[in-house]
């Protein structure tokens, strides 16, 4: 009689489920049918839906859509990269400004497209100081190791500064539907995440790191508005443990297949010294293939997991995110980008970017409050690009 | 003309459904409760990219979306401007021209790899201060003895008739602008073998002269070391292998770890066919030495061929022949073409 009538929106599966076995909060539930995870809120389900008309406060799923194409992005990537070697690299700002526009304007949300309003001659003078400072580190530590210890120093004082940085441009430069993102600059906070915690962690044996993970995140989310309104970010550091948990799980399992493997090779294999050249030889290229192939799967595994954490504790006014992505899939693509990308010297890339960018939208949804025609814009100033190309050509890698 | 569009008016994220009308120079925007109007000289155009919906940015913050690629042709026209991204995006949707732009960015990159950078990276080493190149071969010296080598077990007197035969080699071929030095050392895991540092710095394994017949060959050897480093080959491998590596990335770094692992191979293959260059410049400069002294490229030819031999049986595969991608990976040149080619010259 108390019961609650869950349904799975990916495949439709529903079961009756006890009222007293969900707890109140808001809950992640993984659908037991086609294992996909979803969101659901046990509060705003108080009514089973049968008797239940459908209202305002029922949230509506809204997909991201993707609707690039390899295609047409091949185009747009190879003139890119032919106009960025004649230039000898100066067209690059105008190259990325037109790679986001073809992803961002091929990514909707209730049939909106969203819109990256970069300035590329904003992005080229960051770009200018950025080479600057890469061919002065270059130079630094060929020449002078102790020069490059001391720049390679002050690059990682300068990380909390510039993740802001670049975030700041990046969100200002976003919107939908003619509103903008934008970015609190809280660059005492971001020191504190990005600096301090983790020296912190290395004192606690790393045993902090899940936690840190945690707070960058929350970071980022919190940070960021779309228009007059603030994201807000509820996952639990408990629920990031978890992760890390089941990750070093992973990396035990792995170094104990592919070591105690070897070793049982070793063994078992009669008449072959196991300090031979030759032995090595043969095996080393197995063994180093073998720790490759968990490195890859430990980091996609915690990738995942992260990601879905991350967007599923994210809200945004009375409307939250479902982010959808799965191991197998993700594995399955990235393992096949990658092999594409080496076996074309490089021809797929294009193809595999646009692959990855459908992958992930198509598991991002918004469950949204209502329709998407309460948000309000806000000021925003024009911000320079120095952080967001500094952070680009030292491979400093965040964003959504 | 008309198309019907999406307005934003920059204040609130309310989608208004309306009917966009050029008319003379102004565009007319007009929907429920929507009728605006502006000239076209005052708004912006989004450049054409792909099949992504056109935009107008308005004067005021205002925004609106349309698919109708003629439409916003038509506006773009009205303006008159906008030509350079116009061509541009003619140019990436039409596949003939996006495979012509591939045809000239292959070429351009090979081009460059082939012809421009081994040139800029002799100017680079040429250019390089003798004492940094000095210090770097000091420093490589210091890495190498903890990894690779053990003291030589040669004798003193062993030592400095080594020392002797080097400091003719030297003379013999005018090598007095470079600081040149012999270290002597022994390696199990290097064997038979000689190597050009930076600055001058000439290495010998006590396994090559255990293989070496008479002293001529050794002086052969030497010859063609001092060849590495009168060319600067040490200094010229590290620039071009780094720059080839930047660009490769600047170019690729499109997709995380795919395309680092892409740029790996062209470096490999480059790297190779570089290094296989200098070995016949070296190889030129051991012939120059054989021939100063009135003796035959026999010498060099026959040491070479005990270096491959005892290499070979180290790793225990005696290879015949060495021919198809294990040539192209290798660094030096099969032994057998480089002594064809000592023979013909």
């Amino acid at each position: 009689m108390n019961q609650i009538n869950v349904v799975c929106p990916h495949c439709g599966y529903n079961k009756d489920v006890d009222r007293e076995k969900i707890p109140a909060r808001v809950k992640s539930v993984t659908c037991p049918s086609c294992e996909r995870s979803f969101f659901f809120d046990a509060l705003k389900n108080t009514d089973s839906p049968q008797n239940a008309p459908p209202d305002q406060t029922e949230p509506r799923h809204l997909p991201f859509v993707f609707t690039g194409n390899a295609r047409e992005y091949f185009g747009i990537w190879i003139v890119n990269t032919l106009l960025k070697i004649v230039t000898l690299g100066l067209y690059s700002p105008w190259a990325k400004v037109r790679k986001r526009q073809y992803f961002y304007g091929n990514t909707l949300l209730d049939d909106a497209n969203f819109d990256y309003l970069a300035n590329p001659l904003a992005l080229l003078k960051g770009w200018l100081i950025g080479a600057a400072l890469f061919i002065i580190y270059t130079l630094g530590s060929r020449y002078s190791p102790v020069a490059g210890i001391i720049f390679g120093l002050l690059v990682f004082l300068l990380i909390p500064w510039v993740i802001v940085r670049s975030r700041l441009f990046n969100n200002r430069n976003s919107a939908h539907r003619n509103i903008r993102f934008n970015f609190r600059p809280a660059y005492g906070e971001s020191y504190k995440i990005h600096v301090g915690l983790p020296i912190l962690s290395v004192f606690t044996l790393g045993l902090l790191t899940p936690y840190v993970y945690y707070r960058q995140k929350r970071f980022l989310m919190e940070n960021s508005s779309f228009g007059r309104s603030s994201f807000g970010f509820d996952a639990r550091a408990g629920d990031f443990y978890m992760v890390a948990f089941k990750t070093f799980g992973f990396v035990l399992l792995g170094v104990a297949v592919f070591g105690g493997g070897a070793a049982l090779l070793s063994t078992v294999i009669p008449g072959i010294d196991p300090s031979s050249p030759v032995f090595a030889g043969a095996l080393m290229p197995l063994v180093m293939a073998g720790y490759f192939c968990v490195y890859f799967f430990i980091f996609i595994y915690s990738y995942v997991r992260i990601s879905n954490l991350t967007w599923n504790g994210t809200h945004l006014g009375g409307s939250r995110f479902l982010s959808t992505l799965r191991v197998r899939g993700m594995t399955w693509i990235l393992f096949s980008n990658t092999l594409a990308a080496i076996l074309s010297i490089g021809l797929l890339i294009p193809w595999a970017s646009v692959r990855l960018a459908r992958y992930r939208l198509e598991n991002l949804a918004l469950l949204a409050a209502g329709d998407l025609d309460h948000f309000r814009n806000a000021p925003v100033e024009e911000t320079s690009a120095a952080g967001e190309e500094i952070g680009d050509i030292f491979g400093v890698d965040f964003g959504f | 003309m008309h198309t019907d569009g999406d307005y934003f008016d920059g204040r609130s994220s309310v989608r208004h459904r309306v009917t966009l009308t050029l008319d003379g120079n102004d565009l007319r925007i007009e929907g429920e409760q929507i009728a605006l109007s502006s000239p076209l000289a005052e708004i912006r155009i989004s450049a054409p990219l792909g099949e992504v919906k056109s935009s107008l940015y308005l004067p005021d913050g205002g925004k609106c979306d349309f698919a109708d690629r003629d439409f916003a042709r038509l506006a773009e026209r009205g303006k008159g401007r906008g030509g350079f991204f116009r061509g541009v995006h003619r140019w990436e949707n039409s596949l003939r021209l996006a495979f012509v732009a591939l045809a000239l960015t292959v070429a351009l990159v090979l081009g460059f790899i082939k012809f421009g950078l081994p040139l800029f990276a002799e100017q680079a080493a040429y250019a390089i201060p003798p004492a940094t190149e000095t210090a770097l071969g000091a420093e490589t010296l210091q890495i190498l003895d903890k990894a690779l080598f053990s003291p030589s077990g040669l004798d003193t007197d062993r030592r400095s008739e080594l020392q002797h035969l080097f400091a003719g080699v030297v003379a013999t071929l005018d090598g007095a602008e470079r600081p040149y030095r012999l270290e002597l050392r022994s390696s199990a895991r290097l064997g038979a073998n000689a190597l050009a540092l930076p600055g001058g710095t000439v290495i010998l394994t006590d396994e090559l002269i255990a293989i070496a017949e008479t002293d001529e060959e050794i002086a052969a050897v030497l010859a063609h070391e001092v060849g590495h480093v009168r060319h600067r080959h040490a200094m010229r491998q590290v620039i071009q292998s780094s720059a080839v590596g930047l660009m490769i990335a600047t170019l690729t770094g499109d997709v995380f770890s795919a395309a680092s692992m892409a740029a790996a191979l062209p470096t490999l293959l480059v790297d190779a066919d570089f290094s296989r260059d200098m070995e016949r410049q070296a190889d030129d400069v051991a012939v120059e030495y054989l021939t100063r002294k009135g003796e035959t490229p026999d010498h060099f030819a026959a040491i070479l061929t005990r270096i491959e031999e005892a290499h070979a049986e180290r790793s225990g595969q005696a290879e015949s022949g060495g021919s198809g991608i294990t040539d192209y990976f290798s660094s030096h040149p099969p032994t057998e073409e480089r002594i064809a080619r000592l023979r013909g010259d």
